[in-house]
């Protein structure tokens, strides 16, 4: 058992016991492929499949579940709908705040197929003004990419706004979603979102190896994987129809199974309800850190416009040096350093140190933020 | 006598099943027959007397179906025929 478990933005820790229990059920219990067999396992391994995918359109809004794309993580997503969308001298607008995830594959088809990145700088509090993104979108902008919330300051996007703007300008829009999804309210149906990729084991509270891609309907992506899908068998060419079309190969079954189970203890509990216990423990958190001597909170200090992350960073240290002191002394799990996202810490003024990221889950309390705070001051007292 | 209901995937299936659980209507899921021509390896099995029920229910929920078989079992050949 890990002590006290600040790093729910990297993967979220621990996990509802029934994930567990599903993920044990299946290993124990059914085994089989999914989608390729009618024996009585493999149904079942179909089924869990179907299942968690119903679950998962029902917790994001979406009408139809067969839009909703099984990937191993948040990045997976990202590169099937960034390399699947842009072509050739294509332009794409993206954000100064976004992660590697992102930025990796927007600078490998940079370099292959001559795609010009039009970044908007965000505020040093990591804030975007929509207008700003309106002023880059040009003739030949092909995509907009944009996270729902930074991982490195908590800063909540507009997402809704651009992707109004996005839809004026009949632009498709790819949301990385990995910060928000099963912490914040999304409805995809409602807000008319295009793509949305996120992961399944950090708010969703699933299994790592797991993730999603909602794909609009009316929206095509050119796959990046080829192969079997159990479906139309007798030819050679990807099915057309979704979801097989983008799930070649063996699912993550257990994965799924686990991230099935999860999906139900969120939809039980409410993500509106995990939004507003969030919002009260970064409250506290904020009202004690942001008092401390020596410390700098980055990110907006309003807790309705951010998640349950806070970088902050101490005078006088190494955010890796605190990042082991908190570990060796007080058992304090939370990560340190540039967060896969130095175009963020560029923006922020955290580049190249970065900070110490302090990111909440639902099953933190207050005692737990007592702990963290109790800790630091001591730290800060003895350097 | 038997039909058989094809979809182009196991997504679709797996729904159809769902659907006709939650009105009670006897199913069971049963490896495409070789004669039939089918998208995918699994098929929806019910009482053909069940048929017509079965579709209102499909158009209902807005699902689409590819193909409807009839099992012939008297044939051993398992003579399949679009309805």
């Amino acid at each position: 058992m890990l002590g006290v478990y600040f790093d729910n933005a990297a993967t979220s820790y621990p996990k509802p016991e029934r994930v567990i229990e599903a993920m044990r059920d299946y290993f124990l219990n059914v085994g089989a492929n999914s989608g390729r067999s009618a024996y009585h396992h493999a149904q079942e391994a179909s089924r869990i499949v179907f299942e968690t995918r119903e679950c998962v359109a029902q917790l994001i809004g979406a009408k139809d579940s067969s839009r909703v794309i099984f990937t191993s993580n948040a990045t997976e997503g990202l590169n099937m709908a960034i390399m699947g969308i842009l072509n050739e001298g294509d332009e794409v607008v993206t954000t100064s705040m976004e992660h590697n995830s992102v930025m990796r594959p927007l600078r490998y088809v940079e370099q292959t197929r001559s795609v010009r990145i039009k970044t908007v700088q965000c505020s040093q509090k990591g804030e975007l003004d929509p207008d700003d993104v309106k002023r880059n979108i040009g003739l030949q902008t092909k995509l907009i990419v944009m996270t729902s919330a930074s991982n490195v300051t908590g800063t909540l996007f507009p997402v809704s706004e651009v992707s109004r703007m996005a839809r004026e300008f009949e632009i498709p829009m790819l949301i990385d979603a990995a910060q928000t999804s099963g912490c914040v309210p999304l409805d995809v149906t409602k807000d008319v979102f295009d793509v949305v990729a996120f992961s399944g084991h950090k708010g969703l509270l699933g299994p790592q190896g797991t993730g999603c891609l909602y794909i609009r309907e009316g929206i095509d992506l050119r796959p990046i994987r080829y192969g079997g899908t159990g479906s139309h068998s007798e030819f050679e060419f990807q099915p057309d129809f979704l979801p097989d079309r983008y799930e070649s190969g063996t699912l993550n079954v257990i994965g799924i199974a686990g991230l099935g189970a999860a999906v139900n203890y969120l939809l039980e509990k409410g993500v509106e309800n995990v939004r507003a216990g969030e919002e009260q423990l970064m409250e506290s958190l904020l009202d004690t850190i942001s008092h401390m001597e020596d410390v700098t909170v980055y990110g907006t200090g309003d807790s309705r416009y951010r998640t349950g992350v806070l970088s902050i960073t101490i005078d006088g240290m190494e955010p890796s040096e605190v990042g082991y002191e908190l570990d060796a002394h007080y058992d304090i799990a939370l990560r340190v350093g540039l967060h896969c996202s130095p175009a963020a810490h560029k923006t922020i003024g955290t580049f190249p140190e970065g900070t110490i990221r302090i990111s909440l889950g639902p099953f933190n309390t207050e005692d737990d933020i007592n702990l963290l705070c109790n800790a630091l001051d001591e730290i800060t007292v003895r350097k | 006598m038997n039909c058989v209901i094809t979809f182009d995937s196991i997504h679709r299936v797996m729904k159809a099943e769902r659907i006709l659980k939650s009105e009670d209507v006897s199913l069971t899921l049963v490896p495409t027959p070789r004669e039939i021509s089918s998208e995918c390896g699994m098929v929806v099995q019910v009482g053909c007397e069940e048929l017509e029920r079965v579709q209102e229910i499909f158009n209902k929920n807005r699902l689409e179906i590819e193909g409807i078989y009839q099992i012939d079992e008297k044939k051993k050949t398992r003579k399949s025929m679009k309805v």
